[in-house]
């Protein structure tokens, strides 16, 4: 590690945690960021680069980067990786087109070395659709019970951006989940 | 990576005065203060700010006062703390006989509640992705109005510090302070007025 980013370290705040935001495009990962900051969501266009938001949680600070799901741009995904405590996965729980790709992406976020510590927090968004596919399909589309998956920490929680629900009991699970791992306060 | 030329300075002979009548001051406890010191001297550094705005006034114009962040300004942050990291890194090694950063490394995690004050704020500040892009945002702002009157302002200041013999006393507080005042204050009067005349385009 090179000098800034121990001293980052060193000096951190106690309870400071990076929370990383993927998933497809239309996804609704911005919409969640800012529904749960308490910001408008009927101005949201479609993410070309990332957003960055401080949210103060329970005591922690949260650093989260909401990073832009379309095709073409998904190779930056990994520019983000670096420190990451928690990922916070959204699927579009309408979208059963798509839940293969969402798989597939999925599938190579957790083959990533730098994420490899990360708690898993995989967000079934959307559930105000009708037709919305439940936890239980999507955690079997994507495979949540096998190999790769068994020594991570993970949770699926539904919820729904826009009318607001599921979204404080997943972010409640990740800071538990980062705060036992790393804060170990005991 | 630039690279950066570390033959030209005058002042890399300067050393920190340790008390060393002191018995309890640790041969650990004074290769800290000497690195810290020799960093305190560093940052004020006219070629340290020039690398600073140099890279800036190439960078910023991609920069967009926008809520959301373009990809490319990720790949610029990298760059830019490199950069620093590695003019820091570079003259430490110069001015500190046995620098490592592995030994460095270990004592700061060792002393979490003595890495305070300017010379620890400013460092953290690089590695601030929201800084570095308001850093940017400023320069694009001000184009050449702002390095001037930077440039200006931190020479004055460092010559002073240095002409005073470099005791260790004068270094501690005010020039840090300024440099990182006026890394901040964009809107200083002086710069306006340059904009205003037409200095800038
Ligand atoms: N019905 C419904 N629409 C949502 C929900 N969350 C997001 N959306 C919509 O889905 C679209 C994409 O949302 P956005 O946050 O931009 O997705 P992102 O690309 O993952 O950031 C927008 O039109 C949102 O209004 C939700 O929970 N329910
Ligand atoms: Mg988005």
């Amino acid at each position: 590690m090179g000098l800034l980013s121990i001293i980052r370290k060193v000096k951190a705040k106690e309870k400071e945690c990076r929370l990383l935001i993927l998933g497809l495009d239309n996804a609704g990962k911005t919409t969640i960021l800012k529904k749960f900051n308490g910001e408008d969501i009927n101005t949201i266009s479609p993410t070309l680069g990332f957003n960055i938001k401080t949210l103060s949680h329970r005591g922690y600070l949260l650093n989260c980067w909401d990073v832009g799901g379309q095709q073409t741009i998904r190779s930056y995904w990994r520019n983000y990786f670096e420190a990451t405590d928690g990922l916070i996965w959204v699927v579009d729980s309408a979208d059963r087109v798509r839940i293969e790709d969402c798989k597939r992406e999925l599938d190579n976020l957790m083959s990533q070395e730098k994420l490899a510590g990360a708690s898993l927090m995989i967000f079934a968004n959307k559930q105000d659709l009708a037709g919305a596919m439940s936890t239980d399909e999507i955690g079997e589309a994507l495979g949540l019970n096998g190999e790769k998956f068994k020594t991570r920490h993970w949770s699926i929680v539904a919820c729904s951006a826009v009318e607001g629900g599921g979204l404080l009991e997943g972010m409640d699970w990740m800071t538990d989940d980062i705060s036992s791992r790393i804060f170990m306060l005991s | 990576m630039d690279k950066v030329d570390f033959g030209c300075l005058e002042d890399s002979g300067e050393e920190i005065l340790i008390d060393g009548g002191d018995s309890n001051v640790s041969e650990e406890d004074q290769y800290f203060d000497e690195i810290v010191g020799a960093l305190e001297n560093i940052l004020m550094l006219e070629e340290f700010n020039d690398l600073q705005n140099d890279f800036c006034e190439q960078h910023c114009e991609v920069f967009e006062d926008t809520e959301e962040s373009k990809l490319v300004y990720t790949d610029l942050f990298s760059q830019y703390t490199e950069l620093i990291e590695g003019y820091i890194i570079g003259r430490l090694t110069l001015e500190i006989d046995d620098f490592s950063m592995d030994k460095f490394g270990a004592l700061l995690a060792d002393r979490q509640d003595e890495i305070t004050g300017d010379v620890f704020d400013m460092l953290m500040s690089f590695t601030d992705f929201e800084e570095f892009k308001s850093l940017m945002l400023s320069h694009k702002n001000q184009g050449e109005g702002f390095s001037g009157g930077i440039d200006g302002c931190l020479g004055i200041v460092s010559k002073e510090n240095f002409a005073v013999g470099g005791t260790g006393a004068g270094i501690e507080a005010s020039p840090m302070k300024m440099a990182a005042a006026g890394r901040k204050d964009v809107l200083s009067p002086a710069s306006r007025e340059a904009k205003d005349a037409g200095l800038s385009p």
